[in-house]
């Protein structure tokens, strides 16, 4: 007697959508580091409901940046000359200045594209496919996912899976690990063909309404990364065990990570309704077996002003432990490890967020939105093992960037 | 002055309440025995009630002469909050508000919006849990079947 | 990592053991009835509110942190910077 009929009132915004109708989400964001990068993304997001319950979704991300990367080289008492990445021209840097190379610019454009189709009132199949390119990237990619309520929608449990398959072709070839740049016009040694790497995400997740005003959710992944994850274009410093500074000869080798990467990601969040504002608190625990791990904590406390106007004020706070093969530079004449990388975003850090959200209704049920963050990230400045010269030296200089964004959202009725 | 106020705000209150909605413990099934009754159990904040509504509407319009009556039961805590989309709705269908959830808690439902379709006698011929657009076809079929079926 | 990582650890621990084990305990005695989802249907209330924000946020701390992920599916790319 009873039919089942998907599209009665899901808690998930998804549910509810049971005619024809699209939402098309935009955004473009600024983001600036003093000094360093500078980058612009732009997104347009869209899902469009059918009548029969399912929905497509797609999303296009542009974004292109351009500026000052650091190299993984340490600072000196001394100039330092840089080949640059291609072989062709070189840069230098002035005695006790972070080396970075400034020529670093890229575009990439993402496609993706998938649907979720009702395979009963209280389950939902979908799947969808990934694409990006970037000058020297390539990353294509599909995932699917399983979702299913129970005790009268109060709970949902999903299982996703998503593979990707990545490519890449840097400027100047890939080096082989542990060589020395070489000097300008020389070609560096290079191993043959493309670098690939291959990411498998398997996820579970937990939505559970406790009570008519709060909503919990929890979420493991596990990630199989494999085959190249070096960064080509980064390096360490061999330093004289006395001074400090850089070797005589071959000064900085090209740094060499491993082949495989396995990640464990532990995510909850609540989100708590407080009878006019509405407050998001989450904590995600992160740790794979290259030694990383990582807390990070995630508030947003929606001040409602009523007519659809908001003020959002968001904090986020990160706290990174070190690759076991992290580096601030290595020591001549010491045995070379395994796989060293002195890339600052392996090593410890804590990151801070802040930021302000407003969102407003305009016209006909339109939503424009403007947020401004600040993003601060620290490190260990002068670690313990720093020798010479380099315990003068910032080895872990402060990296902040300025975060500018407006968004538009609109709907698109039958 | 004040009496020119007085009466606007009168007035407003007055236009608020012209869709006003009979108290949960009014509905008796019984009292719609002779005619067709599609209950239908709704409320603002739930979206497939804004495309249900309307086929609603189509519904009692269409059908109204034939013995359709359709009955609405709102379940919005703040009836104020139901008030503009339950002004649209069509002359003829009866309105219900049931802020405990009283009658929800009765007909146990199992999702929003629901509708439970009774033929003349008042039994209960075929009930649904959601609306999809893509099935109006189907529910208004029922709801023929149930009109051409047992005269009074 | 600091004191104050060694602390945030503990908290968060210790709040995901109790998410789950709240979660792993009642599950079907907690919730609501259909017609009581009137707060939990309002725009912010999703668990994930603002997707787009998500996921530049994400694309920005991909390319500036080593952990990353776990918030749905993220995207390829290399976020070499």
């Amino acid at each position: 007697m009873r039919s089942a009929i998907i599209g009665a009132c899901g808690m998930l915004g998804l549910g509810g959508a049971t005619a024809e109708a699209t939402e098309v989400k935009t955004a473009i964001l600024g983001y600036t580091e003093p000094d360093r990068v500078t980058a612009i993304e732009a997104i347009v997001d869209g899902q469009h409901a059918f009548d029969n319950g399912k929905i497509f979704n797609f999303r296009l991300v542009y974004d292109a940046l351009t500026g000052a990367s650091a190299t993984g080289a340490a600072p000196s008492s001394l100039a330092q000359t840089f080949t640059r990445p291609s072989g062709e021209g070189s840069y230098r840097v002035a005695p006790g200045e972070t080396p970075l190379d400034d020529t670093f610019r890229d575009t990439r454009m993402a496609l993706s594209a998938g649907l979720t189709m009702p395979l009963n009132r209280v389950t939902n199949f979908s799947f969808g496919l990934y694409g990006s390119g970037e000058y020297d990237y390539v990353s294509l990619g599909a995932n699917t996912a399983l979702t299913r309520d129970f005790n009268q929608k109060n709970t949902t449990v999903a299982l996703r899976g998503a593979f990707f398959s990545d490519s890449i072709s840097p400027e100047g070839g890939r080096p082989v690990p542990f060589t020395a740049m070489p000097d300008e016009g020389i070609e560096k040694a290079q191993l043959s063909g493309d670098g690939s790497k291959t990411v498998m995400d398997l996820g579970v997740g937990l939505t559970q309404v406790l009570n008519r005003s709060t909503v919990v959710h929890l979420n493991y992944t596990y990630s199989d990364v494999n085959d190249y994850q070096t960064d080509p274009f980064k390096m360490l410093s061999v330093v004289d065990p006395v001074t400090g500074d850089p070797r005589g000869a071959d000064a900085y080798l090209y740094e060499n990570r491993p082949d495989a990467r396995t990640k464990h990601v532990l995510f909850g969040r609540v989100a708590k309704h407080l009878g006019r504002d509405i407050v998001h608190l989450s904590y995600r625990y992160f740790t794979d077996n290259w030694g990383i791990d990582s807390h990070t904590f995630d508030l947003t406390y929606r001040w409602n002003f009523g007519g659809g106007k908001y003020l959002k004020p968001h904090l986020r706070y990160s706290d990174q432990g070190a690759a076991d093969f992290h580096r601030s530079f290595l020591v001549d004449g010491e045995a070379l490890p395994e796989h060293a990388s002195a890339d600052y975003r392996l090593g410890d850090m804590q990151a801070l967020t802040y930021g302000l959200t407003h969102g407003r209704i305009v016209g006909d049920g339109h939503e424009l939105t403007v947020r401004l963050e600040y993003y601060v990230q620290s490190g260990d400045s002068h670690p313990a093992e720093a020798i010479g010269v380099l315990q003068n030296y910032d080895l872990f200089p402060t990296v902040d960037a300025l975060i500018f964004q407006v968004g538009y959202t609109f709907d698109l009725m039958e | 002055m004040n009496k020119t106020l007085l009466m606007i705000a009168m007035c407003l209150c007055l236009a608020i309440s012209a869709w006003a909605q009979d108290a949960a413990d009014e509905f008796e099934l019984e009292n719609f025995a002779g005619s067709v009754v599609l209950v239908d159990f709704w409320a603002s904040w739930c979206v497939p009630c804004q495309y249900s509504l309307p086929w609603l509407n189509a519904m009692q319009e269409k059908y109204g002469d034939q013995g359709l009556q359709v009955v609405t039961i709102n379940l919005d805590r703040k009836p104020a909050a139901a008030a503009k989309m339950a002004g649209n709705l069509a002359e003829g269908i009866r309105q219900f508000g049931d802020p405990e959830g009283e009658l929800a808690a009765r007909y146990e439902l199992e999702g929003m919006p629901s509708s439970y379709l009774y033929d003349r006698e008042g039994q209960l011929i075929t009930s649904h849990v959601g609306f999809l657009k893509a099935d109006s076809d189907k529910h208004e079929a029922e709801i023929e079947h149930a009109l051409e079926g047992k005269q009074q | 990592m600091t004191w104050l990582g060694k602390t945030l650890r503990a908290a968060g621990l210790m709040l995901l053991t109790g998410a789950l084990l709240g979660g792993a305990t009642g599950c079907a005695n907690l919730g609501v009835k259909p017609w009581e989802r009137d707060l939990l249907a309002e725009p912010g209330m999703e668990i994930d509110p603002d997707v787009v924000i998500t996921a530049l946020d994400e694309h920005i701390y991909f390319s500036k942190e080593a952990s990353t992920g776990g918030l749905g599916t993220a995207g390829g790319g290399c976020g070499c910077n």
